[in-house]
């Protein structure tokens, strides 16, 4: 029963990924011209990480707009992006990572394709604090030294796979433009799918820098799992079971996607509007 | 400190933090920082593509 209902609520997360991304991208006709949509709606982020260059975004992403406020004002701190950043995080912490995110569903779909799969280790754990080197190094000081969004022109595959290939694509003037950037940026998208079919959500756990900022965020949020103290015999198997380099239920690198309840034997996981953390769980 | 004790102080500080996060997303509305998003947004952005 337990099984049947964890399958349930998997395919509604399923469900809820996808709507996001086609909500994020409802801009379809771009797809077919290769124009980028100049509409109002540009002037919001989107929470997940999706590139406001990508034919079909109708919003911002969140992590391209921090960059570049960071590289146009020189030590102010840019409130507007920073303060959406924050009230999703305060209300959602990570639960964006596993429902809104549409790079994030991507990478789900690709740990499906069969391949050498490695779990979760000591060693995963630490290269998952990575992902906060790359959030300071090139998300906040670069752009501000160099003025450019370093994290999207050097490393984000969402970028490329979102807007850089479909727009050299459909594009003569930017195909004949693309240079050993754009070279790069491809072999680099071409490690992070391998790194996702061997690694579960190997992006996401280790690179991404927007989850890193939301995972700041996770132990406070207002949605999110709890553990119930009175069911809970600390056994341990939500941590063992999750794909995620948790140490305990709702911690920062808890995605929140729930999967952790149908394998829980007294039913002590539960949503919560409220995050309630319990003692560390090994 | 009792336990309704700890929720009383976890839920103030969600609450001090979304009072934050609020007032600063106003304070970005009121000094027009949407346009630098709304700026960025609107042009493709040669970075994330891989040519600029």
């Amino acid at each position: 029963m337990e099984g049947a209902s964890g399958k349930l609520s998997d395919l509604k997360r399923r469900y809820i990924q996808l709507l996001s991304a086609v909500l994020y991208n409802a801009h379809f006709y771009g797809f077919l011209t290769g124009n980028i949509y100049k509409g109002r709606s540009k002037v919001v982020c989107a929470p997940g990480l999706n590139c406001y260059s990508c034919p079909g975004a109708i919003l911002s992403c969140p992590l391209g707009s921090l960059q570049g406020a960071f590289a146009r004002h020189v030590l102010s701190v840019p409130m507007y992006v920073m303060g959406t950043m924050c009230l999703f995080g305060v209300l959602f912490g990570r639960v964006i990572c596993g429902f809104l995110c549409p790079f994030g569903f991507l990478q789900e779909l690709i740990y499906r394709i069969p391949f050498l799969k490695v779990k979760k280790s000591r060693a995963t754990g630490f290269l998952s604090l990575f992902k906060y080197l790359l959030l300071v190094l090139f998300v906040a000081v670069l752009p501000a030294i160099t003025l450019y969004p370093s994290f999207c022109k050097y490393i984000c595959p969402a970028g490329t796979l979102e807007a850089g290939i479909p727009l050299v694509l459909s594009d003569e003037g930017l195909r004949g433009s693309i240079g050993g950037l754009f070279s790069l940026k491809v072999f680099l998208l071409i490690l992070c799918v391998i790194l996702c079919l061997a690694f579960f959500r190997g992006f996401c756990r280790f690179i991404c820098p927007l989850g890193a900022f939301y995972s700041l965020f996770n132990p406070v949020s207002f949605f999110g799992v709890r553990v119930n103290r009175e069911k809970c015999t600390g056994c341990g198997a939500c941590v063992r079971f999750c794909k995620m380099d948790v140490k305990k239920v709702a911690d920062r690198e808890c995605i929140r996607c729930g999967e952790c309840r149908a394998v829980c034997p007294e039913g002590a996981i539960e949503d919560s509007f409220v995050t309630i953390q319990r003692p560390a769980v090994r | 400190m009792s336990s309704l004790g700890k929720g009383d102080s976890a839920t103030t500080l969600r609450l001090s933090l979304l009072g934050v996060a609020a007032g600063m997303l106003l304070f970005g509305i009121l000094t027009k920082g949407y346009f630098d998003v709304w700026a960025k947004a609107v042009a493709i952005c040669m970075e994330c593509i891989g040519i600029g």
